[in-house]
């Protein structure tokens, strides 16, 4: 180590250990929705919102198969008294009807202010006549014993009316009083976590809550446990793609110190190498750290890739060391085309950083400081910690012919062009089909995995909702209002089959003034009296035995209206908190919309019949919107991008030919990658955007270092060294994630290799010709 | 004397007939049942009688109970209302002059357990009503008492017993009798024509 630096050296020392001093107690989140605009529209906050804390993320679907029937439910029995024991869980549901007593107890108080039946008329002479007569009836049959206990208090039925209300979809099928699938051989549970979808450490311990109370529910021993669900399904991703990223790491990791050690025949340039890429991982991690107070999952993953290039950096020096010479001269060389290729990436994260999506401004701070960073080291660490002679790295190794064939392929400039007019064409036919909208195949969910869910919720009568409708209002009351007169559009809407079901807020909390309407009609105790009496003439009907009746009724006529917290601690209480949400000073409704047969069409009516206050809202097409977004803003960036580059360039180069020798070759080879992608039938994501940029930054080194002035055979054979190494060792590391069967990994490694190699195929095509000195 | 020698003769010889008719092979419910499931279809008039402690007079309906092999148990009362009761496989369904209402037979266990009683037992599917209830069966083949009682704590916590009279391959009675004290009768009568 020389004297001269010993300074950098003390630096770099202290940027590690405060990076990593940061980086211990960095705040990691998994939670998406930290990534979408701030900038959000309306609609889409309440989207995201959904996303984020909306009951439906929080639900994990159970099932239970293969064994008899009987022993299925008594399991199913055993599982929910299990998990409701845990605190993980706010309800577990298996469909047991004397689960519902408290939410059977809660209606039943508050059912003269809950039910639409009531009216003036409902308790008239008549009114009861025809009640009293219904129920003589339903004494006499098979559900008599049951309805019974209900009768002194409840003789006009109001709880039975409310129940039928709510019930505006198909129930999921009843075997020995649990749910079941409808041919009767899954049991099924629906089990709310009190952690949102989002939160995976508490989803894990749920899941993993759940298989316990499955192992010990005294099943036969071939007995399947089935779980799905949003939460389930993130888990589970998150565990495939650690399983996956760790193998093909290892993978590469092996290839590449492999390739390396080939190359080097020493373990100390192998160990240089990695300096400037783990450093600038750690700087740039602390970096984004700091400036935002979290750091994403995902920020972490696609950072990681970004700033992969830096592994090149060291290689592009230690190649190109002659016999004998000490680093710092082989630096001088190197530095001035060195610093062009770290600065063009630089200037690329730029863009990025200015995003006002917090994602890519999350990446692109990443991958601005941790390239700096890796350059830094590379020009001042790396020299000063190697040992003052290094082993030149031996050229000779490549055969000699490799030169004069990588060298000959600018004869082939005809049909670069040819190609390029070919991928362009074929782009502009099939532009519709390059980018994909659905952010469900970002998931790494097996399409088997997807069907299940679907089965498990028809046979639920819970389909998964696609179709909101929106009700905006300035307070809870001006929403629950709309929703009480949104009520009987809804209605004609189900009779003309244009949908087949909804829920509505105002089913559980009618409006303050609803509920005066119906207190009102609810009469003073005298006049009850009387047309009781009344209606009770000839009825077999006990005398007194609905002291009961005339209470409630008389306590209901008096008693304060019902608020949203009476409903607590009931499945109903959640129900309404998720169908009613306050965002700000205002209100929102929600009335998830089921068995929507044409969403245009219903959308047509809603415009026409609908009135003020109502918007309705198809979720798959605004999340396809948020994603449209999202991508938009990343292309402008890019496109920003490559304008500093290019003036960055000419800055450097000062040759405008140079500039589009160096700035073609990887923008060709995204237009093959493109093209190549479309032709298969594999459609664009984000992961593919931010694999094309690190394709950018691969390519502009390939081609700088290509089209370097070289001053003798031996400088350019060293060069061609340099671009076998780097070229193999990209391919070998994102080779190998190519191969692995969870999209984002594919999408990455795939785009990735064939971009790099494409990029230094039109590289030496469009590169010059001869030595020049 | 000759007279009453040859009579007395003739009443020996057929003392071990008439044992045979007056003891046939025990009384057990899987015979009982195996009579059962040999009549695949009935049809007959019925009447039922509720004693409630909620009304001051019985309630008595009238109507036809019929019962098609394997699993369908009709009930058509028409007199005081008319109400059309069907039990299929797995479905309920209630008509009134109000409209149909359907449910599953699982949805309380004392609604399965009150129409497997009548069902199970037309049908002669002991097993069903061994999983559901206590059996005791007293009587003879000719005139025998079938007495369940239900082993699920939710159909005991409402359902004290139902016992089964019949005579043969004929069931001629059905009491169901609550934990309140609340009774129903259910006689049946002859087949309809």
């Amino acid at each position: 180590m020389t004297v001269r630096a010993g300074p950098a050296v003390l630096l770099w020392i202290l940027l590690l250990f405060s990076s990593a001093g940061v980086i211990v107690n960095m705040t990691v989140t998994t939670d998406l929705t930290a990534l979408l605009p701030r900038s959000a529209d309306e609609t889409q906050e309440l989207l995201v919102r959904q996303l984020r804390d909306g009951v439906a993320a929080r639900l994990i679907l159970i099932g239970l198969e293969n064994a008899d029937a009987e022993n299925l439910a008594e399991a199913s029995r055993s599982i929910a008294r299990s998990l409701n024991e845990t605190s993980l869980f706010r309800s577990v549901s298996n469909g047991d009807p004397a689960d519902y007593t408290t939410e059977r107890e809660i209606l039943m108080r508050h059912r003269y202010l809950l039910s639409s039946a009531v009216t003036p008329e409902h308790f008239s002479t008549s009114g009861l006549r025809a009640a009293l007569e219904q129920q003589l009836q339903l004494l006499a049959s098979p559900a008599g014993a049951v309805a019974k206990v209900a009768l002194p208090g409840d003789p006009t039925g109001e709880l039975a009316h409310i129940a039928s209300g709510f019930a505006t979809t198909s129930h999921p099928s009843l075997l020995n009083g649990v749910w079941f699938s409808r041919e009767g051989t899954r049991a099924l549970l629906v089990a709310e976590t009190r952690a949102p979808g989002f939160d995976l450490d508490k989803q894990t311990a749920a899941i993993h809550a759940a298989r316990t109370a499955f192992a010990s529910s005294g099943l036969p021993e071939n007995a399947r446990l089935l779980l799905s669900g949003p939460g389930v399904f993130a888990v589970e991703s998150r565990a495939a793609i650690q399983r996956d990223s760790w193998r093909l790491s290892l993978i590469a990791g092996v290839m590449v110190t492999a390739l390396l050690f080939i190359v080097y025949r020493s373990v100390t340039p192998l160990l240089l190498s990695l300096l400037p890429v783990i450093t600038g991982l750690l700087a740039g991690v602390a970096a984004v750290q700091l400036l935002f107070g979290f750091v994403h999952g995902i920020t972490l993953g696609f950072g990681a890739t970004l700033i992969g290039e830096a592994v090149d950096y060291p290689a592009y020096l230690l190649t190109q060391v002659i016999a004998g010479e000490r680093l710092q001269q082989t630096l001088t060389r190197v530095w001035p085309t060195l610093r062009l290729a770290i600065l063009t990436t630089v200037f690329g994260a730029l863009s990025m950083l200015l995003s006002s999506i917090t994602g890519l401004s999350q990446l692109g701070v990443l991958a601005f400081v941790g390239v700096l960073v890796a350059g830094l080291v590379t020009r001042w660490i790396v020299p000063a910690l190697a040992p003052q002679i290094v082993r030149a790295a031996p050229h000779q190794i490549l055969p000699s012919l490799w030169g004069e064939r990588l060298g000959a392929l600018s004869r082939m400039r005809g049909l670069l062009w040819l190609i390029t007019l070919l991928s362009l064409a074929t782009l502009g036919v099939r532009h519709q089909n390059i980018w994909d909208n659905d952010l469900a195949n970002l998931s790494p969910i097996s399409s088997s995995a997807k069907l299940l869910d679907e089965q498990m919720r028809s046979d639920l009568g819970a389909p998964d909702v696609r179709y909101l409708l929106v009700l905006h209002g300035a307070s809870q009351e001006e929403v629950l209002q709309r929703s009480e007169s949104a009520a009987p559009l809804l209605r004609r809407w189900v009779e003309n089959e244009l949908l087949t079901g909804f829920d509505l807020p105002s089913l559980y909390l009618p409006s303050k003034e609803m509920q005066r309407i119906r207190r009102a009609a609810l009469p003073p105790p005298a006049v009850l009296s009387a047309s009781l009496t009344e209606a009770l003439n000839g009825l077999p009907f006990r005398p007194g035995l609905f002291e009961p009746f005339l209470r409630d009724i008389e306590q209901a006529r008096t008693g304060a209206f019902m608020e949203m917290v009476d409903l607590d601690p009931s499945a109903l209480f959640q129900k309404v908190s998720a169908l009613l949400i306050q965002s700000g000073r205002e209100w929102a409704g929600l009335v998830p919309l089921r068995g929507v047969k044409s969403g245009s069409a219903l959308a047509d009516h809603i415009t026409s019949e609908g009135g003020s206050g109502l918007t309705f809202l198809d979720l798959k097409s605004e999340a396809g919107r948020l994603v449209n977004g999202y991508r938009n803003e990343s292309l402008r960036l890019t496109m920003l991008g490559i304008v500093a580059i290019t003036g960055l360039l000419w800055s450097g180069l000062r040759d405008m030919a140079l500039v589009g020798r160096v700035l073609l070759p990887p923008l060709l080879a995204i237009v093959y990658v493109v093209t190549i992608l479309t032709l298969i039938g594999e459609q664009l994501s984000l992961f593919h955007l931010v694999s094309l940029l690190l394709v950018l930054g691969i390519g502009l080194n390939y081609a700088l270092f290509f089209n370097r002035p070289f001053a003798d055979e031996d400088e350019r054979r060293r060069t061609w060294l340099s671009l076998t190494l780097c070229i193999c060792a990209t391919l070998s590391a994102f080779g190998a994630l190519a191969f692995s069967h969870i999209p984002v990994l594919h999408a990455i490694g795939f785009t990735v290799g064939l971009g790099a190699a494409f990029s230094l195929l039109a590289a030496a095509i469009l590169g010059r010709e001869g030595v020049t000195s | 004397m000759v007279h009453l020698l040859i009579m007395l003769c003739s009443l020996v010889a057929w003392i071990p007939y008439a044992g045979a008719q007056a003891a046939p092979s025990p009384l057990d419910v899987p015979a009982l049942m195996e009579l059962m499931s040999k009549v695949s279809k009935r049809d007959n008039h019925f009447t039922e009688t509720k004693t409630l402690a909620m009304l001051t007079r019985p309630l008595v309906l009238s109507g036809t109970l019929s019962y098609v092999r394997p699993n369908r148990v009709e009930k058509h009362v028409t007199s005081p209302y008319i109400e059309h009761l069907v039990v299929e496989g797995d479905q309920l369904t209630l008509s009134t002059k109000d409209g149909t209402k359907r449910i599953a037979v699982d949805s309380h266990s004392l609604i399965r357990s009150l129409i497997e009683a009548i069902r199970a037992s037309l049908a002669g599917q002991v097993a069903v009503l061994r999983r559901l209830y206590h059996i005791k069966l007293d009587g003879t083949l000719r005139n025998w008492t079938l007495t369940l009682r239900p082993l699920d704590a939710q159909a005991a916590e409402y359902l004290q017993s139902v016992t089964l009279t019949g005579q043969g391959d004929r069931l001629i009675k059905v009491d169901i009798r609550e934990t309140g004290g609340d009774r129903s009768l259910m006689e049946i009568h002859e087949p309809v024509s």
